[in-house]
């Protein structure tokens, strides 16, 4: 096998599993939607407006619903040895890497998707924008390439689950500066013109990561 | 003693000299600083200490990068080794940092650049000692610290260009034109960079060779048993 097909099949197979087991997007949702809860919770005493913490909310929640969608993706490629059955399959180890991602990819922008509108009404703040949809997309992709690299490492590991957040949340750091800022910057009325300096460094975050994540991903897969 | 065990204290003898010329030129022999006064002379401890700390992380660099090229067990000893030391060093710098901030700043944290960074890293290399932590199949263990470690590294510049956009308030004292201070002070900098660079030396020939000998000690436990 060479080419898409592959890559296609395990992707289908994620989406599969997502259609009958909905743990995924299920639990991805609710937990952005209770970040965003306790946040207004400890918020709420001191900042009168919601348009000031709208962005800071926004990432924080996308980074922790990130961080559970990733431990839950390559956690069920661990169960019933399904990632050395991948690995014993005839093709690249950058193919599996590849379609990890994309369907984790998949995932973050579905649970975007489900969250935003929900997010407006509760902040008050409008967050359905085409704009900002290109900010959120940028950052679901730099999550999905990192994030997928460094959990398919934490899933092999006996702290497990546990050290995911531990590794990606400070390689993240700049995604996160830079969507937060794009995104105050879209809300504060500037355009994407006026945060383009952001959006050049998300990007140059997502096309750095995507590419040495996929070079490095056939050494994650040894063995 | 052998010629061996004479050689094997040159190093460790060589930065002890060097970290008590350094501690007398640092609060003796500078001139006092006209503002800060003798509140500045942790600068040069400080500096060392940060310089040291950044050189640990490049050692680790090159060492992870040579783990995956040649795939041999000193190279992942020699980085974890420099991750350890590096750790300790950017924790003396955060500390040293503060007590520093406090007093010139009156505050003993500021998000600058330069801070933000630095604790950046510590957490990024705690990640990396976490995971070598909860792996136990050694030439796994070796390959994903050194995966993590060539990425993290690579990760650090666009950590610093990132956060830098913000404001900083962090002096700059050596530019393009040269050193900003006087030439006794200049002096204390660079006995004591110097000195730290001794100390990371020794500390590093230790580690090393603590590592590997617990690789052996492990080796021959498992052919024992």
């Amino acid at each position: 096998m060479s080419g898409w097909r592959p890559f296609l099949a395990l992707v289908g197979k994620d989406l599969v599993v997502e259609r009958r087991t909905h743990q995924a997007l299920a639990t991805m949702f609710v937990f952005s939607l209770l970040v965003l809860v306790i946040l207004s919770f400890a918020f709420e005493l001191r900042v009168g407006n919601a348009q000031q913490v709208a962005p800071g909310a926004l990432w924080v929640a996308l980074a922790f619903a990130a961080v559970l969608g990733l431990n839950r993706s390559l956690a069920q490629e661990r169960e019933d040895g399904c990632l050395e059955g991948l690995m014993l399959a005839p093709m690249e180890r950058s193919t599996i890497y590849l379609a990890k991602a994309a369907s984790n990819l998949l995932f973050l922008v579905a649970t975007q998707a489900i969250v935003l509108p929900v997010f407006s009404v509760l902040l008050g703040v409008d967050v359905l924008r085409a704009d900002l949809a290109l900010v959120l997309f940028l950052g679901a992709l730099g999550l999905a390439a990192a994030g997928t690299l460094v959990a398919t490492m934490a899933a092999q590991t006996r702290a497990r689950e546990v050290l995911l957040p531990v590794l990606l949340l400070p390689l993240s750091v700049p995604l996160l500066i830079a969507g937060a800022k794009a995104t105050a910057g879209v809300l504060d009325g500037g355009g994407l013109a006026g945060v383009s300096g952001w959006l050049r460094l998300l990007a140059g975050f997502d096309v750095a990561w995507a590419a040495a994540s996929y070079l490095i991903s056939a050494t994650i897969l040894e063995e | 003693m052998r010629a061996r065990e004479w050689a094997a204290l040159a190093l460790p003898g060589t930065s002890a000299v060097l970290m008590l010329a350094a501690i007398e030129a640092a609060l003796v022999l500078a001139p006092t600083e006209r503002v800060m006064g003798p509140l500045q002379r942790i600068f040069y401890f400080h500096l060392s200490d940060a310089i040291a700390a950044f050189a640990a992380f490049v050692v680790a660099f090159g060492a992870s990068v040579a783990y995956l090229a040649r795939g041999e067990r000193r190279w992942d000893a020699l980085a974890v080794s420099a991750v350890e030391v590096g750790e300790l060093f950017s924790t003396l710098v955060l500390l040293t940092g503060m007590l520093w901030a406090r007093m010139a700043w009156n505050t003993w944290w500021t998000w600058d650049p330069r801070l933000t960074t630095m604790l950046v890293l510590w957490l990024l290399y705690a990640g990396y000692l976490m995971l070598r932590a909860s792996l136990e199949d050694e030439a796994r263990r070796a390959r994903y610290a050194a995966v993590l470690a060539v990425l993290g590294f690579l990760d650090v510049p666009i950590v610093f260009m990132a956060i830098r956009w913000w404001r900083t308030i962090h002096p700059v004292l050596f530019d393009a034109s040269g050193a900003h201070m006087e030439p006794a002070m200049l002096a204390a900098v660079v006995v004591s960079l110097l000195a730290f660079i001794g100390l990371l030396a020794t500390l590093l020939v230790a580690r090393v060779r603590l590592e590997l000998l617990s690789g052996d000690v492990d080796e021959l436990h498992r052919r024992l048993l």
